[in-house]
């Protein structure tokens, strides 16, 4: 998040050509609120996020010194919010037909909250939970068990374990290399004093932000938020810095190729493109993005060549895809699929993208799928959850909502062009090759 | 069903077809995905995904499914609103995207008219088999499908939706071409819109760009579903490598289709597993920490309840104990009002965000077309309300538990009792097989 210095009154920015109006303050506590209202919506969707998520494993102590985490305290701190003296948040909001749930992704945690009515009331419980929480020895010690059983049922999902193990070899020192929900012997570690510490830190309000999207009134969530006396934060008296010492590494993936064998059915390629970090520029990194998008359908897209070609061999088929993440201090593309030939298709892959480096791409493709894009971020909006979580994405760069359509809208040709070039080079690929382990009858 | 509206930039329509579940499933589930090779004007997958982008992103998806014993296949088309973002070769966005929709459903790419290109044909044959295969890399549906076959043995219910290898092996191109036809003819088929849309425009688009407005003969009538009582809990080991063991109850309710204890039904499934509130979630999780998730699903057409979740191996005969002493509680009415208050409050709450998207809306028109239940929102939202305590015990007591399954890893079973994982099985399940 940017620099929380002062707060800010509440104002409104009219997106005309999304058709919807933002509204934005900064409340005392340098708390963040942005608010798109949606009348005649029968509820109320919102994510209280906090800029801390799993690649942050070391905090900066008001003297100075420097305090490492363990993998998964993130996550761990999330599970502990929940719940408080034997009472749980969700429980609670459920008997005022709330639904809450919670996520920890690499650089954000999030409390998602809907609600039909008693919007103001129900984020006062929720904020009380994250925000004044307690951990009791045998809360964390029955979380910590729950965590393990979260770890199991992960460790059987082939995707997320492919994509983890691959991340391993994309990255030498990077937090992104961890696994989200630790492991047994990092949750060891993790104390009732570690959380209590890592919460004043991760849950300062200057970190915190409040994304609403729904039937509910700007002025009057203002006025509520304004109204709650928040807690002091346990002798925190500045806005904690982020330490990420290890988070800056070479461009070039420690280690090209990796074999691993998955309880799957079929081969499985995944390729990850290691990527310089995003641009601290909002707007900057919004036309990277876009480049990215358009590169990626121009390339692998359905209309494209390559992948009719790869299609009708029968080398891949609808599991096929390709994505661009880029987050605070790492960004990388993947792509891939299930594929009878993991190899052929990879090095088909690699030779399309040395073609498209070499000679460019079709102006023709290019407007077309420029139309396509276009479309499907406006459409994009329909979903409350999309736009809730566009305005916190937009607000951890300092964007606004608005700014992908536009940088689509000024997106040119060349701009794609330079970014195949830079981008989905060779160098900068890793693969990782996913066997069967036992094919078996359905 | 057509809900003009203009609350949303998207306008959605989906085309179903309802068809028994019999053997033909795979010859009718490959349809869909054939229709996506593109019709005799755009006939190419490429040429159609590219007429598709010209058009602001429109998207043509397909689906195959399964409610009670109706096998469903789904054609969605999503186009942005006409009033956002002017069409680069002008006309209406909606109205062309329709035209190349119902061109790939009504007039499929053929080099002659009798049958697909027999290299598309084989591709999606052998696309079909991939998609069943799949089916082994989640091993939570893998379970529940394993359990279904089991339990439902000699009923159509046990049939896959797409259809079994040897089926799709056996497909040929001809007699599935003709049977599109067939299918054309006399298939009933729903379509429902939500959208920016002139309900009047549209009807005389599809009447006019497809065969739908020429069906001169009743369209077939559906099988009606077979429903049977419960077999006491046999259990079912299910060896596949994986590292948390997986297990799915499986329940039959002896209510009959189109009970009006049927509402109290669901929320009886939602008081059970529906989410962070229920008895299964608070025991399971909370208090024993066996699972991280558990929850229950509720086949109402059929009338199946299924409790799912992913165990330890040690935590198995712990987690299928509580299973079996929750639903008693359930049975015998040993619940808070405030549970019963939170399952019906957070059911009523998920059913109301259905009005705030369209493909929600969508889905509750497609519930509703296939099981003859409400369009309406608020209808279904008074039905739950109207549930009483009583009323949720009755439609519990109607719940026979049949099969048991524990999908786990041989290599690496390991006993953590002092019982055979089977034993431990039959202490905690038998029991009630006896009291019958």
């Amino acid at each position: 998040m940017k620099t929380p210095a002062l707060s800010s009154p509440l104002r409104s920015v009219r997106h005309g050509k999304l058709e919807e109006t933002c509204y934005q303050a900064r409340l005392a506590s340098g708390m963040t609120l942005r608010i798109v209202p949606r009348k005649g919506h029968s509820r109320t969707f919102a994510i209280l996020a906090t800029d801390f998520g799993s690649i942050d494993r070391e905090l900066v102590l008001e003297g100075g010194d420097r305090l490492t985490l363990p993998a998964g305290t993130a996550h761990f701190l999330e599970h502990c919010l929940f719940a408080r003296d034997g009472e749980d948040v969700c429980e609670l909001l459920a008997e005022r037909g709330a639904t809450a749930n919670a996520a920890t992704g690499f650089t954000t945690t999030s409390f998602i909250l809907s609600c039909p009515e008693g919007f103001l009331e129900n984020l006062d419980l929720l904020l009380d939970f994250v925000q004044e929480p307690r951990f009791a020895e045998d809360t964390v010690r029955k979380e910590r068990e729950i965590i393990l059983q979260e770890i199991g049922t992960y460790s059987d999902n082939a995707d997320w374990c492919q994509f983890l193990d691959l991340l391993r070899i994309v990255y030498r020192t990077h937090p992104v290399r961890d696994n989200i929900a630790g492991t047994r012997e990092s949750l060891a570690d993790i104390t009732p004093t570690l959380l209590a510490t890592t919460h004043s830190h991760a849950y300062h309000p200057a970190r915190l932000g409040l994304f609403v999207v729904g039937n509910v009134d700007p002025e009057a969530v203002v006025q509520a938020l304004a109204g709650r006396s928040d807690p002091p934060l346990l002798g925190l008296s500045t806005i904690p810095v982020r330490g990420q010492s290890s988070h800056n590494e070479e461009i070039i993936p420690s280690r090209s190729e990796m074999e691993t064998f998955l309880a799957v059915a079929h081969p499985r390629l995944l390729m990850a493109f290691k990527d310089s970090p995003p641009s601290s520029c909002a707007r900057e990194q919004a036309r990277r993005e876009a480049a990215t998008t358009l590169l990626l359908d121009l390339a692998f897209g359905k209309s494209s060549d390559l992948h009719t070609r790869l299609y009708d061999m029968g080398l891949i088929d609808d599991s096929f895809a390709a994505t661009h993440n880029a987050d605070r201090s790492f960004a990388f593309t993947v792509i891939g699929g299930d594929t009878k030939d993991p190899v052929a298709t990879r090095d088909a892959l690699l030779d399309a993208l040395e073609t498209i480096a070499q000679e460019g791409l079709s102006r023709k493709d290019f407007l077309r799928l420029k139309d396509k894009t276009l479309g499907s971020t406006l459409l994009a909006f329909d979903s409350v959850e999309a736009t809730a979580y566009t305005l916190l994405h937009q607000h951890l760069r300092g964007g606004e909502l608005e700014d992908t359509l536009v940088a689509l809208e000024e997106l040119e040709l060349a701009d794609v062009e330079a970014r195949a070039r830079e981008h989905l080079v060779r160098e900068r690929c890793a693969t990782s090759i996913g066997w069967p382990l036992a094919r078996r009858r359905v | 069903m057509v809900k003009p509206t203009r609350r949303f930039k998207t306008t959605s329509l989906r085309l179903l077809v309802r068809r028994d579940l019999d053997e033909g499933t795979a010859r009718a589930a490959i349809l869909p995905f054939l229709s996506r090779r593109g019709s005799n004007r755009l006939p190419s997958q490429q040429a159609l995904s590219r007429g598709l982008e010209e058009l602001g992103g429109a998207s043509i998806g397909v689906d195959v499914a399964k409610i009670g014993e109706t096998q469903l296949l789904v054609y969605r088309l999503d186009v942005l609103a006409d009033r956002f973002l002017a069409a680069r070769n002008g006309g209406s966005r909606l109205e062309r995207s329709l035209d190349l929709f119902l061109g790939v459903i009504f007039d499929p790419a053929s080099p002659d008219g009798s049958c697909y290109p027999s290299d598309t044909f084989r591709l999606e044959r052998r696309n079909l088999r991939r998609r069943v295969e799949s089916l082994f890399d989640d091993k939570t549906s893998l379970a529940t499908h394993r359990l279904l076959q089991v339990m439902c043995k000699d009923e159509p219910y046990a049939r896959l939706e797409l259809g079994t290898l040897e089926e799709i092996d056996a497909l040929d191109n001809e007699e599935t071409f003709a049977f599109r036809r067939a299918i054309v003819e006399r298939a009933p088929i729903d379509v429902l819109v939500v959208g920016d849309v002139d309900p009047e425009r549209l009807f005389a688009q599809i009447r006019d760009g497809s065969p739908l407005g020429k069906r001169d003969q009743a369209t077939d009538s559906l099988r009606p579903v077979e429903r049977r009582g419960g077999r006491g809990g046999k259990v079912v080991i299910e060896p596949v490598p994986s590292n948390q063991p997986r297990i799915v109850l499986g329940y039959r309710s002896t209510l009959p289709f189109g009970d009006p204890l049927l509402p109290a039904l669901r929320v009886a499934s939602s008081l059970l597993g529906g989410g962070a509130h229920s008895l299964l979630f608070r025991e399971v999780r909370e208090r024993l920490c066996l699972a991280y998730s558990i929850s229950t699903g509720l086949e109402s057409v059929k009338g199946l309840l299924l409790v799912r979740a992913a165990v330890d191996c040690h935590g198995v005969p712990g987690a299928l104990g509580a299973v079996k002493e929750q639903v008693d509680r359930l049975k015998e009415g040993r619940f808070e009002e405030t549970s019963l208050d939170k399952a019906r409050r957070i059911l009523v709450s998920r059913l109301g965000a259905a009005r705030d998207s369209s493909s929600r809306m969508l889905d509750i028109a497609t519930d509703a077309a296939v099981t003859g239940g409400s369009f309406s929102v608020e209808a279904r939202i008074a039905e739950l309300e109207a549930v009483s305590r009583e009323d949720v015990i009755s439609a519990a007591r109607s719940l026979d538990l049949d099969t048991v399954l524990v999908l786990r890893d041989d290599r690496r079973a390991r006993p953590a009792t002092r019982q055979t994982l089977p034993e431990a099985l039959a202490a905690n399940l038998l029991p009630e097989e006896k009291r019958r």
